[in-house]
């Protein structure tokens, strides 16, 4: 909806790999093009006037939405046991074992819930074939995982959160209307006004440009697609595995859970990733970064704030037992200027970051 | 007194083209009409404001309301609509006139009357509008399977409206502007209790030029959905003008067996929403299309006049009415879409995998409240190929009625499932019609039957008919289940008569299950069963004639749960022959069909033999094979034999199965025998490919095989390089220069600031297996490099890959770029969907 209107000819959205070949088929002869040309331009069309149509959620004032935050209690507030930043290299066999396999046969469009995907011959294949080249990795190092995560006295100011030293993280909130009972919620509610503590997180495993590069010079797309999906798959386990050490260091040194439990998220805290629902904008990762000497790490931003290597995952920690995620939605105009304000950038600079959260 | 007035009606339609009246949005405006008319004396007081509510003007200013009808009639006019548009207890809520909308309907009614039968021979068409809710669609963004209001809501609302217009004196009930079909159904089934004496008048609205209902519904699926109701008239209405409006009404005239009217709005709405089509255009084009033979009835919605239908009048004057299309053969379902069976249209599959009682996965789902996974398993069914679904929530831990109604509104929002038509399940009958009032298509209930006798049976298919579906009818009778061939015709052919003779059902929405039954089990009285079931169904044909027949496939191989190798063996051989004997549907795991040719000679056999029930050791036997035979998960044994055949297919079968081992010898082998290097390519390598491409796109195949299968395409291709270039070189030595493009060349680039590109590598690969040139640019990518590259390489098309999202803004960038260095390459975008989940 956004792309086609920028260009002429066709623009044509693929959902996945299997329908390539006949979009591409369709685009290049001569007579099918025009057809699936008329054809898409139409449901554009017609998605485009359902968007625009479609019923939304009156807006709050920025002070009506504050006025109806979430009432947070603070009463213990823990104490992490040390304040600053901390490398990590765990082993790619102790990494392992928190992979949550879900999401490596969603990589592959294979659709089923894991464990019981197993079933079908084709998924127990490419679990196999998976753990195989995993071992392999294992073996001979070709992967290596490094990291930094770190704790910060932290206090809640309006909705911002402040460390000490003055670094500000501002957070955005919900601002449309909610049904009774409901808040609009922000990141900064899980920080007290004073006395608390933020963490945050940056974690990579590097090797899998090179080693998918050296199966693609054998001609072996397989295994150079799979490095890349295991790759990822290890870089879910590590924030997994930090975001555990984490919270042994802040307010659970008993923590030994099952990875079920830690797939399903049943456990204290959660770690919103900058660039996501709750926190949606990605440029905000500039800053962690530089708190986390994360450069130091080997993990690096592009002029987007993507994450390099591909196979990273960051975010910022919270430790107090109602944090929840929760999605930003559609911010309006007040809340654009005042975030502008608090950001220290010109507002059109945030608009880019904050688009999608625009009418 | 009706019966007289649609006899009427009915000859007037035979021997011309007649006409409805206009808008009455401009009528009332030139009125000039005072927020005090609107209230009157009787509503001084009313706590809402009523200002521009203009059926409230049937009890506070009639006066206008008959004014409007005359000049209608004078204009010539043949029928007038009553001025009733959103006189429900649903529409007027928001001006608080529930209490009123009874009165609403009579005297607006009796006002058409009037006028109607001051002017002599004239008709009056209640008009019933669409309603501001919808029953297919969420309101609620984040909650698709929400819905504002139920079916049995509506279908009061409209009972209460059509007893109005009744009394008031209408002639015909039109409800026009259809832009949910389920609100139609409610509408019909409103109007079959309340008043079913008056002929119906259907009319849909096709909101833009997709041609499709707002609820997503083609005109034939909407045709298919609302046929049970034996309209007298079906049409197109509003949202268009006559010249948008002109394929739609073509398609309905083409298929419909009823007569067929269009009264589009003068043209599209200018920028201020004012209509600026003159009275002599829409006449022009409303003419053509009578002397095209597309219409029985016209005259004019939003933005047309008095003036409009004069000129209308005259136009279709003299021209012959279209005549009535007989029947279009073979039965009609729907979903989003139409679907058709005739002779020819072969085996349909109904998914069988989102039912409770067959998927303990499925179950699972259900029970856990996982509702995007459970609608993915529709979706997986879908895409494997089912031809309908079958949804059934029959389980003791779940409350049924509801687990239905949510599903299958969740389903309605998911169009590449609600494309096809649904097959609700049931051993409850409360379940059943819940899952009826949430389907706006037409589907087929599972099931009914004799097993409580006739009474019920014929209230159980009464009710079936009045949601216009179709019907399963299983063959069981107060007696039990038909086990016999024998006892399996007779209840059919008992069934048929009692459902054709006293409920009037048409055979083409019947269809009969005779019972696929467990063979196999040990017990011999039940090794006739599949040779019964193939018996009976070319008898039940012949018995019944018009009607379908089904089965549940899966029941067959029960005594060989955990086997998947042997089960899929004996569907497929079963549905083999069910086919051949006439067998039209069955409820099967769409996209886990083993195929026939390739179940091994020695277990076919064995299979066979059970099926027809050969010999008395049949069971034994392939019990002892299944044994050997455990499923997936065995190491098998490696089977070289492939390697004995010839040199073309020992190529496919290493592309199909991704075997590596051999493929250079064998690349080697064919370059040998082929004239060029090309050659082998575009011969046995492309064809091992398209197999590929054909088994992963009906589902058969999966992405890593795929992928895998590239593998050992790209091996042989790297092979063959060498000789290539040898040969361009001296080719080009000898004055030619070939430009071997395959089938087309496309740039791949994940865009500037971004680094995401499995999706991109995975496309990369399909495309060079079916033979196109990928040029990878890679990661990070400005526009300038992508660009450049396209034009230097002459690309015929672009695609550009992104996960985050400021590289939706990049790819607009592109887009930007491409037009002003005036490119006309097609761009193929890749984002990954947001699955919604709560991970960061």
């Amino acid at each position: 909806m956004k792309v086609a209107p920028a260009y002429d000819s066709s623009t044509v959205h693929v959902l996945d790999a299997s329908r390539v070949t006949g979009v591409v088929s369709q685009l290049l002869d001569p007579e099918r093009a025009e057809r699936l040309d008329a054809e898409n331009r139409v449901e554009q069309e017609r998605l485009r006037v359902q968007h625009a149509s479609r019923q939304q959620r009156p807006m709050r004032t920025i002070a009506q939405a504050r006025a109806n935050r979430e009432q947070v209690a603070f009463d213990d507030l823990p104490v992490p046991a040390f304040t600053g930043v901390r490398t990590v290299t765990p082993s790619l066999e102790q990494l392992r074992e928190f992979i949550d396999w879900q999401f490596f046969f969603l990589a592959w469009e294979l659709k089923g819930k894991f464990p019981a995907i197993l079933d079908k011959p084709e998924a127990r294949e490419l679990f196999d074939e998976g753990n195989q080249l995993l071992d392999e990795i294992v073996a001979d190092g070709s992967l290596q995982a490094r990291g930094v995560y770190g704790f910060w006295p932290a206090h809640a100011d309006g909705d911002d959160i402040v460390l000490e030293g003055g670094m500000r993280f501002p957070m955005l909130r919900q601002q449309t209307e909610k049904p009774e009972g409901r808040a609009n919620r922000c990141l900064a509610d899980y920080i007290a006004p004073a006395g608390d503590h933020l963490g945050g997180f940056a974690v990579s495993v590097h090797g899998a440009d090179r080693l998918a590069a050296k199966y693609e010079a054998e001609h072996d797309d397989y295994r150079a697609i799979m490095v890349k999906a295991i790759a990822d798959r290890l870089a879910e386990a590590f924030a997994e595995q930090v975001h555990l050490e984490a919270r042994r260091a802040w307010f659970e040194p008993d923590a030994e859970p099952v990875m079920a439990d830690l797939h399903a998220e049943r456990f204290r805290g959660i770690r919103p990733a900058l660039g996501y629902p709750a926190s949606p904008d990605h440029s905000l990762k500039k800053e962690l970064f530089e708190l986390l000497g994360a450069e130091s790490a080997g993990i690096g931003l592009t002029t987007s704030y993507a994450m390099t290597p591909a196979a990273s995952v960051s975010g910022l920690i919270f430790g107090h037992p109602g944090a929840r995620y929760f999605t930003v939605g559609r911010i309006g105009a007040d809340q654009l200027r005042d975030y502008a304000e608090r950001r220290m950038l010109p507002q059109s600079e945030v608009e880019n970051w904050l688009r999608p959260n625009l009418d | 007194m009706s019966d007289h007035r649609t006899q009427e009606l009915v000859q007037l339609l035979h021997q011309r083209i007649a006409v409805l009246d206009g808008a009455w949005g401009t009528l009332l405006q030139g009125m000039h009409l005072t927020p005090d008319d609107y209230r009157g004396e009787r509503f001084a007081d009313h706590s809402h404001d009523v200002t521009g509510d203009p059926d409230l003007l049937n009890l506070t200013r009639p006066d206008v309301v008959l004014e409007g009808h005359r000049r209608y009639f004078a204009a010539g006019a043949d029928i007038t609509t009553t001025n009733t548009f959103t006189a429900t207890s649903i529409g007027q809520a928001d001006y608080g006139m529930q209490a009123a909308v009874r009165e609403m309907n009579v005297r607006g009614a009796q006002l058409a009357r009037q006028a109607a039968d001051e002017a002599g021979g004239k008709f009056v068409a209640g008009s019933i509008g669409p309603l501001n809710v919808t029953l297919s669609l969420s309101p609620d963004v984040n909650d698709p399977a929400y819905r504002a209001v139920s079916f049995d809501d509506v279908r009061a609302a409209y009972a209460e409206q059509i007893a109005g217009l009744a009394e008031g004196g209408v002639d015909l009930l039109l409800v026009e502007t259809i832009f949910d079909t389920l609100n139609a159904k409610a509408a019909i089934a409103a109007a079959r209790e309340v008043a079913p004496h008056l002929p119906l008048w259907i009319s849909v609205t096709i909101v833009d030029l997709s041609g499709r209902t707002l609820s997503g519904q083609t005109v034939e699926a909407f045709w298919n959905s609302v046929r049970h109701a034996s309209p007298l008239v079906v049409g197109v209405n509003c949202s268009l003008g006559a010249a948008e409006m002109r394929p739609h009404v073509a398609e309905l005239a083409r298929f419909a067996d009823t007569f067929v009217a269009c009264h589009p709005n003068a043209g599209l709405p200018n920028a201020f929403g004012g209509y600026d089509q003159t009275p002599g255009e829409t006449a022009g084009l409303l003419e053509e299309f009578a002397g095209a033979g597309m219409v029985n009835i016209v005259g004019g919605c939003c933005g047309t006049t008095p003036e409009h239908i004069t000129r209308l009048a005259s136009a279709v004057s003299g021209v012959a009415p279209r005549p009535v299309a007989s029947p279009a053969p073979g039965a009609h379902f729907s979903g989003l879409e139409p679907l058709t069976i005739v002779p020819d249209t072969g085996f349909l599959m109904i998914g069988e995998r989102t039912n409770v009682t067959g998927s303990a996965k499925f179950r699972r789902l259900i029970e856990a409240r996982d509702h995007q996974a459970a609608v993915d398993v529709a979706l997986e069914q879908v895409r494997g190929g089912a031809n309908l679904i079958d949804v059934n929530m029959d389980a003791d831990l779940l409350e049924s009625e509801r687990e239905m109604t949510t599903f299958l509104n969740l389903i309605a929002t998911e169009p590449e499932v609600a494309r096809v038509p649904i097959m609700i399940d049931s051993s409850r009958w409360s379940v059943l019609e819940a899952g009826l009032k949430c389907v706006q298509g037409k589907g087929i209930v599972n099931s009914i039957s004799l097993k409580e006798g006739e009474e019920v049976f014929l209230d159980h298919a009464r009710k079936v008919r009045s949601y216009g579906a179709g019907v399963v009818v299983m063959a069981f009778d107060e007696k039990g289940q038909a086990d016999t061939t024998e006892r399996k015709v007779e209840i059919c052919g008992r069934a048929y008569d009692l459902l054709t003779r006293e409920v009037g059902f048409p055979p083409e929405d019947i269809v009969f299950d005779p019972n696929v039954l467990a063979v196999a089990t040990g017990m011999a009285e039940h090794n006739g069963y599949a040779k019964s079931f193939l018996d009976a169904l070319p008898l039940i044909k012949q018995r019944c004639p018009g009607v379908r027949t089904s089965g549940g496939i899966s029941n067959l191989s029960f005594s060989f749960r955990g086997n998947n190798v042997v089960r899929e063996a004996i569907h497929s051989a079963f549905l083999f022959h069910a086919v051949r004997a006439g067998l039209d549907m069955g409820i099967v795991n769409a996209g886990q069909l083993a195929v026939y040719e390739d179940i091994p000679a020695d277990l076919l056999e064995l299979v066979e033999d059970v099926l027809f029930d050969r010999r008395e050791d049949a069971t034994d036997r392939l019990v002892t094979f299944a044994g050997k035979v455990t499923g997936p998960g065995t190491k098998r044994e490696i089977d070289l034999s492939w390697r004995d055949a010839t040199v073309a297919q020992r190529l496919s079968h290493a592309l199909v199965h991704g075997i590596v081992d051999f493929v250079e010898a064998d690349t080697e082998e064919a370059r040998k025998e082929a004239a060029r290097p090309l050659e082998v390519i575009e011969g046995p390598l492309m064809d091992g490919m398209k197999i590929v491409g054909d088994l992963f796109g009906s589902g058969k195949m999966f992405l890593p095989q795929v992928v895998k299968s590239a593998r050992v395409m790209k091996r042989a291709v790297a092979y063959l390089e060498p000789f290539m270039e040898a040969e361009k070189e001296q080719l080009r030595l000898a004055g030619h220069v070939q430009e071997d493009r395959g089938q087309g060349k496309v740039v791949l680039a994940t865009v500037k600031g971004d680094v995401h590109d499995i999706g991109k590598n995975i496309v990369g690969v399909v495309l060079a297996c079916n033979n196109y040139e990928v040029i990878d640019l890679g990661v990070m990518v400005p526009a300038s490099v992508i660009l450049d590259t396209a034009v230097s390489e002459g690309a015929d098309v672009v695609g550009l890959s992104g996960l985050i999202t400021p590289s939706l803004d990049e790819m607009v960038g592109v887009a930007q770029e491409m037009n002003r260095r005036g490119l006309k390459l097609p761009l193929l975008i890749g984002v990954p969907p947001r699955r919604g989940s709560t991970r960061p």
